[in-house]
């Protein structure tokens, strides 16, 4: 493989991962721990 | 959206030990049509978050081109999941005024903090609804993963279809299903004659 078929591939990687990334992204909607501090909510 | 992005890059790295460099790639080689579509229906979610006043509308085009997407590359394994899993979520997020609802007990067990109802949550989707303030609140986000897991994420059930779907797609894509006759690399076509 060349270089710039290499260099091909790993763009079109890029974008078939961009692809599924984008689905999940705008298709899911879990709340996780990046979301654990909650400057708008006061601890009881 | 941390967790989602590790799910792919976890899902990716499965592929990637399965199939070796070969799955890799196949899943850069494969034809996935109109993907501006995927693009743009995300990128249309995030602006609609940016400007409450128009959420409502952006998430109902964000929904359109993704399942739009989704039907024109109906032929994939893994997109009926990912097109159910994207309407189950967008089906109770538009059904409570374009946030998702999510569960105050399943809130308190991943984060350890209680907060007050209808409480939107920075940065998110949510919006903390108890289930008789919520409309189909069993489709909101309520699961727990298992033991220390459930710090990680409260997940709806269209979150655990898509993912499911995003597997399935992913490993189809890796293994070569829609073309077992592509040769890559320095892999030999197999002689016809």
């Amino acid at each position: 493989m060349n270089r710039r078929t290499l260099v091909q591939s790993v763009a079109k990687f890029v974008v078939a991962v961009g692809i599924l990334g984008s689905l999940l992204t705008a298709g899911g909607a879990p709340l996780d721990f990046a979301n654990r501090v909650l400057p708008s909510v006061q601890p009881k | 959206m941390v967790i989602l992005s590790l799910t792919l890059v976890g899902l990716i790295a499965c592929g990637a030990l399965w199939f070796g460099r070969v799955g890799l790639l196949r899943l850069a080689r494969f034809p996935l049509h109109n993907s501006i579509l995927a693009a743009s229906g995300c990128a249309v979610q995030m602006l609609g978050f940016s400007f409450p006043p128009s959420r409502f509308a952006m998430l109902v085009l964000s929904a359109v081109l993704l399942l739009l997407f989704c039907w024109q590359n109906r032929r994939h394994a893994g997109m009926a999941l990912i097109a159910s899993g994207i309407a189950l979520n967008m089906t109770v997020m538009l059904a409570n005024g374009a946030v998702m609802p999510i569960n105050p007990a399943a809130l308190r067990q991943m984060s350890g903090v209680d907060v007050p109802a209808y409480t939107l949550i920075d940065g998110s989707k949510d919006q903390v609804l108890p289930d008789d303030a919520a409309n189909l609140a069993w489709l909101g986000d309520r699961l727990l993963l298992p033991g220390p897991l459930s710090a990680l994420a409260v997940w709806s059930i269209g979150d655990v279809v898509l993912i499911l779907g995003i597997g399935r797609l992913l490993w189809y894509m890796m293994r070569g299903e829609h073309d077992d006759n592509l040769a890559y690399g320095s892999a030999a076509t197999p002689s016809r004659t």
